[in-house]
């Protein structure tokens, strides 16, 4: 069952990434993540907080299902690290009911357990909620604090004897015969650039996963998207609120700990570095949140935060594998680098997911045949990263 | 521990609260006394070299010199104690919430303990 | 506004302090300008950070001789005359710049396991109850360690923010560690962890309670 022999580079420490090493080391490959901020400094650390039951998804039912299942994996690996308080998808003007009936025959499509709940008891569930309001489903949502969810994988990852390195930066790639022979690396703690000679080199660097792939010559197709969230100070639910509706801007209130975060909106940018959050986006984000309850625009706000999805851009579909429907695995042996992949798309909720079948694309690539685990076994606590 | 991790610590006067500041000077005021104990160790000492020698040494505390360092270890010893019954107090877990008014009304009874001593130091014992 | 941001480098042992000039909008966070900073100026600039909304607890810093979240803290409101001095959190083994070790927290963990999720119970009515669960207030960001007199000088004390979660759990039993000198009979009641929270989860009141707790025998000591 030894691996060992066999090397990988995973750059990038979000979910995505500290999935992946999880994912590869449970296989028994030898694995190595280097990340050049500490983990989860990118997207991943900034993003909602939503474990997604699927419903935002809904008008794709293969995308929401696999949301759902994922969601549903989670709950039962980690369950220490979710607030598992469910979620109200809620109507509130004419054109909201509408799309009440869409909404539950494609839940029941999905096989995604809704329940219908009168207003009045909507409203005894959440008291903060808009007492307009016309409809309501409860839906499978949670929530959590992303970083800990970053750091359990980290440590169950850790655990089969993955090697993290944050702080750690690619700086280059040197490419001979068709193969990423070295990469180099700049250690921003000793600050000195060294170089590795991995097997194989995964590019989970999301929203920067161009960026990154440029160095070795290679182009990726991701559209680092932007969305503005916003942070209030104080907390004013258990479930989480949804806006009975086609995704749009801030029609979502997501509560973790002791703050509750109204998101988002959505626009597309060049460079995932140069990002700040437009003014009137915050704005907006108020109006559309106390739409959903009124109390939001009477709250202090504590932060103001982007964060750049890694979506997929055109040309994806033709140039990369698509294992999912809203992730994509692109080989770069179709751009003239064998050892070398990367993996854009897909949701903080999904990272498991996106792992498994990176590392069913690793160890067929590998030739080698053993199965994911990471759903059958449970994670452990992300304070054992520290250990 | 390094002697320089407690002074940046315990001492750490800048930015601190009121109930640090009184943790710090608790600590302090304990710390004088367990020096005043080993130096009037010291002094008692010189008992054996003759009465003369202890006189001697005990003149050099009968001037206004005198006064003041009575009044010094007075105040030392007070706020010691004030502090102290303060913390007994909060650390058996009795009064948290309203540690703030406990800790001023301590020090406020350190201050009339301090000047009442003073008083008797200067009018009653000389 | 133009600011003078000041940092504390360590570098493979060399302590320096760097300056950098920002041109940086009052509302914005430490935490943003930092980031800006690591971007534009310096990308050898080693910080931690992850959900930049007080939430995860990675940014704590010293800000102006103060412990504090780098993201829910504006720059306008701390900087003095423009200028902003930033220092790794205390009581940690520095990595680097402003990222710290924070094993000697977590690494205190497996001695006790805390629960992560407070359970709570909204009520309908009189009849019907509905479970409820809640991450913890506290962030795990290790401020209170830097601000404790006590955590600075005794590494093996388990500290502020551990011994309070195990004191909000409400378990019966506490592990044997907890009554000893490395657990409630290390605090001595500077408060400063309180004092210092961002979240105002009250790490030195939690303490003095379980201390009462276990001597009162509502919570008994096992192990």
């Amino acid at each position: 069952m030894e691996r060992r022999d066999k090397e990988i580079l995973v750059i990038g420490g979000g979910v995505t990434g500290a999935a992946i090493a999880y994912d590869l080391a449970l296989r028994g490959f030898k694995v190595q993540v280097v990340e050049r901020g500490s983990l989860g400094a990118g997207t991943s650390g900034r993003t909602h907080g939503l474990l997604h039951s699927g419903c935002r998804y809904i008008a794709d039912v293969e995308v929401a299902r696999e949301c759902y299942e994922e969601n549903v994996i989670l709950r039962r690996i980690a369950p220490f690290l979710f607030e598992k308080n469910g979620g109200l998808f809620i109507a509130i003007t004419e054109d909201d009911l509408k799309y009440k009936d869409f909404f539950l025959k494609q839940c029941e499509r999905a096989r995604i357990p809704v329940r219908e709940v009168s207003r009045e008891e909507a409203l005894r569930l959440e008291p903060n909620l808009n007492p307009e309001l016309k409809a309501a489903v409860e839906v499978p949502d949670g929530t959590f604090d992303p970083l800990k969810v970053i750091l359990s994988f980290a440590a169950s990852a850790k655990k089969y004897g993955a090697e993290f390195r944050p702080y750690n930066e690619v700086v280059g790639f040197r490419v001979s015969d068709g193969r990423i022979v070295g990469v180099r690396v700049l250690d921003k703690v000793r600050v000195r650039e060294y170089e590795l000679t991995p097997d194989f080199i995964i590019n989970a660097t999301g929203a920067w996963a161009d960026k990154v792939a440029r160095l070795a010559g290679v182009r990726v197709p991701v559209k680092p998207s932007p969305g503005v969230m916003v942070a209030l100070d104080g907390r004013i639910g258990y479930m989480v609120f949804n806006r009975l509706n086609k995704p749009g801007d801030g029609d979502i209130i997501v509560h973790h700990r002791g703050t509750s975060v109204v998101g988002t909106t959505s626009w597309v940018v060049e460079d995932p570095d140069i990002v700040r959050a437009p003014q009137d986006h915050v704005e907006l984000m108020i109006k559309r949140g106390s739409e959903l309850a009124p109390i939001v625009s009477k709250l202090r706000v504590k932060a103001v935060y982007v964060s750049s999805r890694p979506l997929i851009g055109a040309g994806a579909a033709t140039t990369g594998r698509e294992v999912s429907r809203s992730f994509a695995i692109l080989d770069h042996s179709r751009d003239g680098i064998e050892n070398f992949a990367s993996i854009i798309g897909g949701k903080f909720t999904t990272a498991r997911l996106m792992a498994e079948k990176m590392g069913d694309f690793v160890a067929e690539r590998l030739g080698v045949s053993v199965r994911s685990k990471t759903s059958e076994l449970p994670m452990s606590p992300y304070w054992l990263y520290f250990e | 521990m390094g002697l320089r991790d407690a002074f940046t610590s315990w001492f750490r006067i800048k930015g601190r609260s009121l109930e640090h500041v009184s943790f710090a000077i608790r600590r302090l005021t304990g710390i004088i006394m367990a020096f005043y104990l080993l130096g009037h160790l010291v002094d008692i000492t010189t008992l054996l070299a003759g009465p003369e020698a202890y006189s001697q040494l005990l003149n050099l505390f009968a001037g206004p010199m005198g006064v003041v360092i009575d009044s010094f270890l007075w105040a030392v010893l007070v706020i010691h104690g004030t502090l102290g019954i303060y913390s007994a107090i909060v650390e058996m877990g009795f009064l948290l919430e309203h540690r703030r008014k406990l800790l001023v009304i301590a020090w406020i009874c350190a201050l009339l303990f301090i000047l009442l001593g003073v008083e008797v130091i200067i009018n009653v014992l000389r | 506004m133009r600011y003078k941001v000041v940092i504390r480098r360590y570098k493979d042992g060399r302590i320096s302090f760097d300056t950098f000039e920002v041109e940086a909008n009052p509302s914005e966070s430490v935490l943003d300008v930092v980031e800006r900073i690591s971007i534009e100026k310096d990308k050898t600039l080693v910080f931690e950070h992850a959900c930049h909304h007080g939430v995860c607890g990675a940014c704590g810093m010293v800000i102006n001789g103060v412990e504090r979240l780098a993201c829910i803290t504006r720059i306008g409101d701390v900087a003095r005359n423009g200028v902003v001095v930033l220092e790794p959190l205390r009581g940690f083994k520095v990595i680097s710049d402003l990222a710290v070790d924070k094993s000697r927290m977590f690494g205190r963990y497996r001695h006790v396991a805390p629960s992560t999720l407070e359970k709570l119970e909204l009520r309908l009515n009189n009849a019907v109850s509905i479970p409820r669960e809640k991450l913890y207030d506290c962030l795990e960001c290790g401020i209170c360690y830097s601000a404790c007199p006590i955590a600075n000088t005794f590494p093996e004390y388990l500290g502020p923010s551990l011994l309070a979660l195990i004191s909000r759990s409400g378990n019966e039993r506490v592990p044997r560690v907890v009554d000893s000198r490395r657990g409630v009979w290390g605090c001595h009641a500077a408060f400063e962890c309180s004092v210092r929270c961002p979240v105002n989860f009250k790490p030195g009141e939690s303490i003095l309670k379980l201390r009462r707790n276990i001597i009162s025998g509502r919570v008994r000591v096992e192990g």
